[in-house]
């Protein structure tokens, strides 16, 4: 008789990868537990990435998916992570056109993002109190955000797959997104070259003089108009952790 | 031994908002644990204002008790973590296997009754009991093979497990009923394997029926045969703890607040006598 480890590993090897078995079940029909096991972990994965199975279309979006599941099983206790490494799977996938990646990388951050740790925005208030102080202010993405690097321009073909338009093939134009979360709403900005520079930088925490500096470079004389502008633009999208906030 | 907490609802997402802002006639909560083991988000903002107004009971699908593989502690912390922060009054998964060579099922996989898995399950439940400082409830699953390896009956093992692990059950009436049919089994000669003393909570769901085999979906409300059972369980196990699951074709709250009333009905001991001679004699 079977012990219990290669009872399991034959049930498993069956269930998950069609293996046969032989005089393992008195009764019943694994198929059943098979065919759960394939639509739950497909169903995930369309759930996930609703803007790449738009753009791939279903038949190979379901190819794609199956390939994924076989190189990489799940393996954490959240169906949540089933699909985490698609991304990186992608960039080496001959199955997918060479933008993919970039659009489930765009999808996997915008879950990462809903499910960040909550965190309070930093106020216009509270940088117009810094007076003086204002440079030693540490600037600091909220927790819940994520910088995305981009080949393609597929942030338009998110866009237009929200908006309920047809697919496209998205123009190879490197960029930066940021995405995070304001309140219990995942947003997700195309940045602009500076912002793109910056954005790392402000991610480990980076003092508001030394973000000046940075754009001292890029903008000479210029370069105290546009730090107000873009911190006004980050203190109104929330996107800035109050102090005491920051990881 | 354990809390009579009444009557309660899984709590799902498409109930939120009405179980925030409103007064539905719910006496508990129960929640899916791994829903609220990341970090942030709505899903802890809701449970933190539920808990706020109702006991909430923490229920488990990853525990992956029965695996031959070692108990993941990743998990385990986080599940310690969430027990101490919601303090819930019972804490369940159940009597199954969902992971294997460190890779996640993400389903409920039997197992073969035999002396070697039940060892290996006492000892595992004994473990995570002493991990998160909670006694825990095994809930019987809904199966749909049976292995030639095994030789207890289903009901014997997770009562032996109860008894030598010093755990409680969850009975879930419908999968009883579920396995049952599926295996040939006699659903009353089960109920009366189980220890009394031993039940501290029972699931009630609906299932579909697939032609070969019924499947336990949790898309349909509760059906005449398994309220009839849970009439015979509540005549048994006196007024444990109940709710009803839904997971998919999830109807507005007030459509399960209306079924849960009926659970009431049966269970209550005034009313409960005659409804269970009804709903057993039909």
């Amino acid at each position: 008789m079977a012990d219990l480890a290669t009872l399991q590993r034959q049930f498993y090897d069956r269930v998950t990868a069609g293996e046969p078995t032989d005089g393992l079940i008195a009764s019943g029909d694994l198929e059943i537990y098979a065919r759960m096991y394939a639509s739950r972990l497909h169903d995930t994965l369309a759930d996930d990435y609703p803007k790449l199975r738009a753009a791939l279309g279903d038949e190979r979006f379901t190819a794609v998916a199956t390939e994924y599941l076989r190189a990489h099983p799940p393996r954490s206790f959240t169906l949540r992570d089933a699909g985490l490494a698609l991304p990186e799977y992608l960039q080496a996938s001959a199955s997918a056109p060479p933008w993919a990646a970039d659009l489930a990388a765009l999808e996997r951050a915008r879950i990462e993002v809903f499910d960040g740790p909550d965190a309070t925005p930093l106020t216009q208030a509270e940088v117009i109190a810094l007076d003086t102080e204002l440079p030693e202010l540490v600037l600091s993405w909220v927790p819940s955000s994520v910088i995305v690097p981009l080949a393609w321009a597929v942030d338009d073909l998110w866009s237009a797959i929200e908006d309920g338009q047809p697919a496209f093939e998205p123009a190879r134009e490197p960029r930066v997104v940021l995405a995070w979360r304001r309140d219990l709403s995942v947003l997700h900005r195309t940045l602009e070259p500076d912002e793109a520079q910056l954005a790392p930088r402000i991610a480990v925490g980076a003092r508001f003089a030394e973000a000046c500096d940075l754009l001292g470079n890029l903008h000479g004389d210029d370069a105290s108009a546009r730090a107000a502008e873009l911190l006004l633009r980050w203190l109104e999208a929330a996107a800035l952790a109050a102090p005491g906030e920051a990881e | 031994m354990f809390p009579r907490l009444g009557f309660g609802l899984g709590l799902r997402p498409p109930h939120y908002q009405d179980v925030v802002e409103g007064e539905p006639r719910v006496d508990w909560w129960e929640v899916i644990s791994e829903n609220f083991l990341v970090a942030g988000g709505n899903p802890r903002r809701v449970l933190r204002q539920v808990r706020e107004r109702w006991p909430v009971v923490l229920h488990g699908v990853s525990l992956s008790i029965g695996s031959v593989d070692p108990i993941d502690d990743d998990y385990l912390g986080r599940l310690a973590t969430l027990v101490a922060e919601v303090e819930p009054p019972i804490v369940s998964d159940h009597l199954c296997w969902t992971s294997l060579g460190g890779h996640a099922g993400h389903d409920l996989w039997p197992l073969p009754y035999t002396e070697e898995a039940l060892a290996l399950v006492v000892d595992k439940v004994g473990r995570v009991q002493d991990r998160i400082g909670h006694r825990i409830l095994l809930e019987n699953p809904s199966s749909y093979v049976t292995f030639t390896a095994s030789h207890i009956p289903e009901a014997e093992f997770l009562a032996e497990v109860a008894r030598r692990a010093d755990c409680g059950i969850l009975l879930d009436v419908n999968n009883i009923y579920v396995s049952s049919t599926n295996h040939g089994w006699d659903p009353a000669a089960y109920l009366a394997a189980i220890p009394p003393e031993r039940v501290g909570q029972i699931h009630l769901a609906g299932h579909s029926d697939e032609g070969t085999h019924l499947l336990d979906t949790h898309d349909h409300p509760v059906c005449d045969a398994v309220w009839a059972l849970y009439g015979e369980a509540v005549a048994r196990f006196g007024e444990v703890a109940t709710i009803i699951e839904r997971d998919d074709h999830i109807p507005p709250l007030d459509d399960l607040i209306a079924e849960l009333d009926r659970a009431r009905q049966i269970a209550s001991p005034a009313a409960g006598a005659a409804a269970r001679k009804v709903a057993i004699g039909g």
